[in-house]
């Protein structure tokens, strides 16, 4: 009896008690833990290159969905010109499209505004904690901790910079959470605050601090000359724009960047050169897409209307895509920004009307403009893999704002002329050179030349979302006429009527505060004209 | 029968033992006393003429009851059935022969002239000495104070689904079966007993195998089942502390005989399926017909923004010039083919099971083997399930003072599947919405929406055919599951067992996607991708166990520990972009995008101590106390440990003196617990604030990136249920008419919630113990014995479950969570809802050319669905009613079975109104599009006017609104069969012991409400996929964008032992 009693006793006792103390223990493999994290350089570096492509670049320039463009694409709709084929399946763009957001609160915060809001704090809550943990990294040197934070703060900026453009007050978080003793409920904050204390000496820091180098000679990383375009479109939108003419003056003079020039006045032009060339001397910065890694998915097929299918179709050689969508459809009456002999309007440079397939040479024929810039040959007929970066900031942008800036600070001096010329004498048909058109510009009254560089801004930058920042910060609204090319007037924003007939509120200018975000944090007020829930 | 060890002196160390004690169980009627001898025990007052008399005891499903007791009345004459369950006696013409065996009812025959007695013992399902595993060994049924179902596996196995879980749905009050697939062996079924007491740990219920946890359940060889019981209140589950919180399914598999004597068995089945419903599509000509009112529509109301200016429509209303492609149109525009693609994808599939068991049983050792192959076919082309499972187990008795056993299965499971989840061009999808007037083939080639050209473009999608017989996704999972326990039989009731058991999976996916396969594999050139993921669990567990009865009192004590842990590996490759589709996943490095390379490893590991306690007086009064102490990996460092107590009252007032006068009522029993449990099935890690690693695109190179992904919650605990239950066993007339009910209430807090945080902190969620959910219900269980003669009976089994389930709080500031997006509507978490609520806008009905004329909308508005501009909760895909009725009927040597199961209090959304609605044009739709949508004269109808959804065309407004929810409730004949089972007579020239020949129809009907038009009302389209492993997600039952269709199936099936 005692032999078997002390036999199952050890028996018990072996399995019993051999377990180790940390058998409880968890010791992640697959992921490291704060307590490992903010450690090396490498990790400083990885946690800066997340910025790169999540966060505000990403709404910029992310047009590779089948049925939607960027964030920034239906910010843009807003003026009635542009209007996404599929709105009765995306209908936060028929809404900003009608000026009627404020009657599908949810829909639009469902569509538009979660994401902004969630993907712009995720960044700002990683740049905090680069700033909060750089200085205890020991391993890295101090020239390295001043470049990394000076793009820390770049992107932190541009991130809040997004959100207060989007929503006007929004809250000011500065240090990163991290357990969840520390989860705060904050208020908003005056968005002139968000500018004084983050936005503006984040820049500046990084102005100071980054490269003065060209983006392709920088490993495609933000360089001085970005985080001036940045800090330039800031004090523009504050109206400070004796502020920002020195930095665009800089951009224009330093950076080493250029416009591109025309071989011809087709297939060649510069346009078609933005439209196939990465790393162009005109890039000042780009949003990076290659073949293996991140291609540019439904993109080039945003460069027709569903038409397209049944074209490809009956092709021989078809195509590598099967589903065409225009995302981003520009109307007829927007192409009268242009005045007769503008490059820029002739098919093939920004819009195309007829495509002939490269191939079996059939055609097809629209019915309204498509957009040619997001053309993508080899992708369409060879790979079905487009490649193309997209251009978030190129040296015809400092040209048209670095002459604004200096009409509006200094008056219509020959620089600012001679800015605005060289965008315009490149779109000229019938080759007038940069200095007669400067003259000519030099003649115009501030204000006139003021509106001009506004017109060329909406000349250059049709399909690179730039359009709706202009009504934003100049409170003005470009209307087009319908039938005469290159008038267009620039009224009040507010009382304005876009393209679709819709007539500007001031509750226009904003959009709704995430009503799941107030639900998560009810410290939050909505703003005017939308519902809380 | 066992010599008992003198244990006199041992008496003082059992004290010692952790109070440590055990019930002996009641040595049950059929006593092993009366033994093999009992032939010997010849009658002494022979008054009348003795002679032989021979016999066969078989169970309602045919199967030889083998140790059956068979006694003359009053005597101590009596034998025991043999391994055919065969008996032989000598007896007297005026005796009368009883015959009774454990859990079965008692039968009486009057000997008289006959000779050959044939007997079909019925169960009992109130026996009171009928014994049921609990965790960590078995009780006295009537002892037991907790709720408990239990199914048999000879019950189990009348449907010959491929599932267990299958098998059970219906069997068990309380437990919700949701089997959402009828495709083999892709998608596991959906498991809930007594409602869902969580949101973002598992609701599953844990799986014992044997004593061993099992995961992946459902790949389990049902054949091998024995029987199931299935653990529902606190005092049942808590002794699994925090893996017990929903419920417990105790398996019993099969093992050797009891007897001497090896028996072979075998059975075998043939099936064969066809769809059990159809979706009313269009037709060739009624697509054309559509087609052009949509078309007259637009011309009538409509307009399309043309420079921001509102144009109407000048559509031409001649077929002809529509219709242009010569090939599939005459030249008036109608149609040359009529392709009814749901008869194109589906067929009549054809599947066979084999099971052939060995079973052997000696005086110290008995043995089983147990060998399956299964082959099922889905009732899509090419989609199918096969299983290859051999099970052995050895039990011996080396000495007297030691029982081994030994269990080890592996079980291969490999099949081909099509896609369930999502919303992408899949042949489910394609079969519905392929436009009819193309044939499959074309010159030989599949046809896809791309082949036909003519005016009008198309949703881009290949026709279903092809996508079944060319896209490719194949599971492979290998399951190795087993344990090994010694017994050491320390004093007379007094054992202590060690148990160590594994569960050893390896699960492998291959999947290619054809580059011709339009908006499946066309724009990526070819998808390859391959899949790896390995678990190992194991767990070792030694308890002592005590048992003891004396005068008045029985004792039943446990006590033990458990370490258990689990390792996970997973890698995942993907590549695309193929120079030709003959590679498949065979030669991944053909393909020239690749995705970068993934892989996961995690662990997680428990440490518990548990205690049972049990006590029963005069077999009236049972009160039981559990606890549980649990460590687990999981949690946060401040809250590794948890503690989780019960505690149960039984009165059996049957046993009361004051009961005799009342001989109506057999059996009366009232049970009432409470408890705690917990619920620990969360991801690893979550407390910790983990690092996300990966790369990106930069300066045209990959290079790495990482973020802070988590917060951190040093706090985290176990999510704790409180249950309270309280129920009656009550049996009138000899327990003719039996009836189990139980009221639980479930509270369940500290929820481990992935609750929402402001954003504005860098995050969405955070695992935090916030939020309370409580379930409340009752649980009934109807047996009835209506007609009980010897060549005719009739059982009714009626279980029910009704459940209400209640948010009660949620994160810090009751936020809703959102869930299951599609269109503007979701599934929803809202305090005051039960979870599983659908949330979009109310259709109000459409907008009329009245409503246009009164102003009150545009006039391209007309047609369109008129909705709130708010949305609200429309319904709830987890149901207030579920059950089932089983007739169980037999007539001499014929048996007969009729299942029918009910769910009711539920809603279910038809998400692909959406495509078959609203996406008409591009796409093939509902045929009651041309009779129920607005035309004008119908002001009153729901359906929007059709307006085409091709490019260029006015668009239909499709959202996600109350028109799509209709109610879920549903009828289903779950399995009708008719058997017949040989008797002795008739086999007596075969080499045959027992025979029985069966026929099934599984899913013969299902009565469903009116306004349902899928494949079936349950059925998801929300699939979680973790752990390589995909089922349903846990809110999105009942929202269903296209399911695989249901099928009928009709089985012939033979049981056989030699």
């Amino acid at each position: 009896m005692k032999k078997i009693l002390t036999c199952a006793v050890l028996c018990a006792g072996l399995v019993g008690f051999t377990a180790c103390n940390d058998f409880l223990d968890e010791e992640p493999r697959s992921s490291l833990t704060l307590e490992s994290y903010y450690q090396t350089t490498n990790q400083i570096i990885s946690n800066v290159n997340y910025m790169y492509r999540n966060g505000v670049p990403d709404m910029l320039s992310n047009m590779t969905g089948a049925y939607r463009g960027s964030s920034a694409s239906v910010q843009c709709m807003l003026t009635g010109y542009f209007t996404n084929a599929f709105e009765g399946q995306e209908v936060d763009c028929s809404y900003a499209r009608r000026l009627v957001r404020q009657d599908y609160t949810q829909s639009v915060c469902n569509y538009q505004t979660n994401d902004v809001w969630k993907n712009c704090y995720k960044i700002i809550n990683i740049a905090n904690g680069i700033i909060k943990h750089i200085d205890g990294v020991s391993e890295m040197s101090d020239s390295d901790k001043a470049l990394y934070l000076a793009e820390t703060h770049f992107f932190r900026a541009w991130n809040y910079f997004y959100l207060v453009k989007m929503f006007g007050d929004v809250p000011m978080v500065t240090e990163p959470t991290e357990d969840a003793t520390e989860i705060q409920y904050p208020t908003r904050t005056a968005q002139s605050e968000v500018y004084t204390n983050v936005i503006i000496p984040d820049l500046k820091d990084a102005v100071e601090n980054l490269p003065a180098a060209t983006f392709t000679s920088n490993g495609h990383r933000v360089t001085k000359y970005a985080a001036e375009m940045v800090l330039a479109d800031v004090y523009m939108m504050l109206g400070q724009y004796a502020d920002a003419a020195p930095l665009l003056r800089d951009v224009i003079e330093n950076s080493g960047a250029s416009l591109l020039t025309n071989d011809d006045k087709a297939l060649n032009s510069a346009y078609n050169k933005l439209r196939t060339t990465d790393d162009s001397a005109e890039s000042i910065y780009a949003y990076e897409y290659d073949g293996s890694i991140a291609n540019t998915g439904n993109l080039p097929t945003h460069a027709f209307n569903g038409d397209a299918e049944a074209f490809f179709k009956e092709s021989t050689t078809g195509s590598k895509y099967s589903l065409w969508v225009n995302v981003f459809g520009v109307s007829s009456t927007y192409l009268n920004v242009y005045e007769d002999g503008d490059l820029r309007a002739q098919p093939n440079q920004f819009f195309h009307w007829t495509y002939e397939h490269p191939i079996d040479h059939t055609t097809i024929t629209f019915s309204s403009p498509q957009n040619w810039y997001w053309y993508d040959y080899d992708a369409i007929i060879n790979t079905g893999i487009g490649t193309k970066d997209w251009n978030i900031y190129r040296y015809a942008e400092a040209l048209v704002s670095g002459a604004e800036a200096i009409a509006q600070s200094e008056g219509v001096t020959a620089d600012a002329a001679r800015y605005l010329a060289e965008v315009k004498a490149r779109a000229s048909m019938d080759g007038e050179d940069v200095s007669t058109i400067a003259s000519r510009l030099q003649g115009m009254s501030k204000q006139a030349f003021i509106e001009e560089c506004w017109k060329e801004r909406l000349r250059e930058f049709p399909l690179e979302m730039k359009i709706w920042d202009l009504c934003l910060r100049t409170q003005k609204f470009p209307s087009i006429s319908n039938e005469t090319a290159g008038q267009v007037t620039f009224v009040d924003l507010i009382g304005a009527t876009n393209g679709s007939g819709a007539t500007f509120k001031s509750t226009d200018l904003y959009w709704p505060i995430p009503v799941e975000e107030i639900q998560r944090n009810p410290n939050l007020t909505q703003n005017d004209g939308y519902a809380r829930q | 029968m066992k010599k008992e060890p003198n244990f006199r002196n041992s008496m003082k160390i059992s004290s010692l033992l952790l109070a440590t004690a055990f019930t002996a169980f009641a040595v049950p009627a059929n006593a092993t006393g009366l033994g093999t001898d009992g032939n010997d025990n010849m009658s002494i007052q022979e008054t009348q003429q003795t002679k032989t008399v021979t016999g066969t005891v078989i169970d309602a499903a045919g199967i030889p009851v083998i140790g059956a007791n068979v006694l003359v009345k009053g005597t101590t004459n009596g034998t025991i059935t043999d391994i055919d369950g065969n008996f032989t006696l000598e007896v007297s013409s005026g005796d009368v022969l009883e015959i009774s065996y454990i859990g079965y009812v008692s039968q009486e025959f009057p000997v008289g002239n006959q000779t050959q007695f044939n007997v079909t013992l019925a169960e009992d399902t109130q026996a009171l000495d009928e014994v049921v595993v609990v965790g960590y060994g078995t009780m006295r049924k009537s002892d037991v104070t907790g709720s408990i179902s239990t199914a048999k596996g000879t019950d189990l196995l009348k449907a010959q689904n491929f599932s267990a879980l299958d098998n059970l749905r219906g069997k068990a009050a309380g437990v919700n079966i949701f089997s959402n697939s009828s495709q083999p062996g892709a998608y596991g079924s959906r498991v809930v007993i007594r409602g869902q007491a969580t949101i973002n740990a598992s609701s599953d219920p844990l799986y014992v195998v044997d004593g061993v946890v099992m995961e992946n359940f459902y790949l389990m060889n049902p054949n091998d089942i024995e029987s199931m019981e299935v653990l529902k209140d606190a005092s049942a589950t808590a002794i699994y502390g925090a893996r017990g919180a929903n419920g417990v399914i105790m398996v019993t598999t099969k093992r050797g005989n009891k007897g001497e004597g090896i028996r072979v068995s075998y059975d075998g089945s043939v099936s064969v399926a066809h769809r059990s419903r159809k979706m009313d599509t269009m037709n060739a000509q009624e697509w054309c017909d559509a087609f052009m009112t949509g078309l007259a529509n637009e011309n009538k109301w409509g307009s399309h923004t043309v420079d921001g200016v509102s144009v109407p429509f000048e559509w031409s209303l001649n077929p002809a010039d529509w219709f242009t492609d010569r090939r599939f149109f005459d030249e008036n525009g109608n149609p040359l083919y009529d392709t009814d693609w749901q008869d194109e994808a589906m067929r009549v599939a054809v599947s066979h099971n084999h099971q052939l068991n060995i079973q052997q049983g000696g005086e110290k050792s008995s043995m089983g083997a147990f060998l399956n192959f299964t082959d099922q076919q889905g009732i899509l082309r090419n989609t199918y399930s096969k299983r290859l499972n051999a099970k052995i187990a050895y039990d011996a008795d080396p000495t007297k003072w030691l029982s081994t056993s030994v269990n080890l299965s592996v079980n291969h499971t490999w099949g081909n599947s099509t896609t369930e989840s999502g919303g992408s061009q899949d042949a489910r999808r394609t079969m519905i919405e392929m436009l009819p007037w193309l044939p499959v083939q074309y010159d030989g080639i599949y046809t896809s929406s791309a082949t036909a050209s003519m005016p009008m473009n198309f949703e881009a999608m290949s026709n279903p055919v092809h996508i079944l017989e060319t896209q490719k996704n194949k599971n492979f999972n290998t399951k190795i599951f087993g344990n090994a326990a010694l017994t050491f039989h320390i004093i007379e009731g007094l054992d202590l067992k060690t148990q160590f058991g594994i569960d050893a999976n390896l699960r492998n996916n291959q999947s290619y996607t054809p580059s011709d396969l339009l908006n499946l594999g066309y724009d990526q050139r070819g998808v390859a991708s391959r899949y790896s993921a390995n678990s190992l669990y194991w767990q070792e567990e030694t308890y002592l166990t005590y048992n003891k009865t004396w005068n008045d009192h029985r004792l039943n004590a446990m006590a033990g520990l458990s370490w258990q842990a689990r390792t996970y590996d997973y890698s995942y490759m993907y590549t695309k972009t193929f120079d030709d589709d003959i590679f498949q996943d065979y030669n991944m490095e053909a393909g020239t995008v690749p995705n970068p390379p993934e892989s996961l490893y995690q662990r997680w590991a428990m440490n518990s101590y548990f205690l049972r306690f049990a006590y029963t007086y005069k077999d009236r009064y049972s009160a039981t106390v559990t606890a549980r102490v649990d460590g687990s990996s999981k949690f946060g460092e401040n809250n590794k440990y948890a503690f989780f107590p019960s505690a149960g009252l039984a009165w059996n007032i049957t046993q009361e003196d004051f009961m005799k006068d009342f001989e109506n009522i057999s059996n009366l029993k009232l049970h009432t617990s409470y408890g705690l449990t917990g619920n620990s099935e969360i991801g690893v890690y979550q407390s910790l604030a983990t690092v996300a690693s990966g790369t990106t695109l930069l300066n045209g190179t990959r290079v790495s990136t990482s973020y802070l992904d988590a917060l951190a919650n040093s706090d985290l605990k176990w999510e704790k249920t409180g249950q309270f239950d309280i129920g009656f066993d009550l049996g009138l007339f000899n327990n003719r008419i039996a009836l189990e009910a139980s009221y639980y209430n479930k509270k369940t807090t500290d929820l481990l919630l992935d609750s929402p945080v402001p954003h504005t902190t860098g995050y969405t969620t955070i695992y935090r113990n916030i939020g309370s959910i409580r379930n409340q219900g009752v649980d009934l269980m109807l047996t009835t014995r209506n007609i009980e003669t010897e060549d005719f009976s009739w059982t009714t089994t009626i279980n029910a479950n009704f459940n209400k389930n209640e948010v009660l709080s949620l994160g810090e500031n009751d936020e809703d969570i959102l869930m299951n997006g599609f269109l503007n509507g979701y599934s929803i978490l809202r305090v005051g809802e039960s979870v599983g609520s659908f949330y979009g806008f109310k259709r109000y009905g459409v907008w009329t050319e009245e409503d246009y004329k009164a102003g009150k909308c545009e006039k391209n508005q007309i047609g369109r669905a008129h909705r709130s501009e708010e949305r609200e909760i429309l319904g709830k895909g987890t149901p207030d009613w579920t059950g089932s009725m089983i007739n169980t009927l037999r007539w001499k040597n014929w048996d007969f079975t009729l299942d029918l199961q009910f769910v009711a209090g539920v809603q279910t959304v038809q998400e692909f109104y959406h495509s078959t609605y609203d996406r008409f044009g591009q796409t093939n739709g509902l045929t009651d599009i041309l009779y129920d949508a607005y035309n004008g004269t119908n002001p009153g109808t729901m359906q929007q006017a059709i307006y085409l959804f091709n490019t260029g065309h006015a668009d239909q407004d499709t959202q996600f609104d109350s028109q799509w929810v209709c109610n879920g409730s549903y009828l289903r004949a779950n399995l009708i069969q008719l058997g017949y089972t040989f008797d002795s007579d008739q086999l007596k020239k075969t080499p045959f012991s027992s025979l029985r020949l069966y026929f099934n129809v599984n899913n013969a009907f299902c009565i469903t409400a009116k306004d349902f038009n899928g494949f079936d009302p349950e059925s998801t389209s929300q699939i979680d996929s973790s752990n390589g492993v995909t089922s349903a997600s846990q809110f999105g039952q009942n929202m269903t964008f296209f399911s695989y269709p249901r099928a009928r199936t009709f089985t012939l099936g033979v049981s056989v032992a030699f």
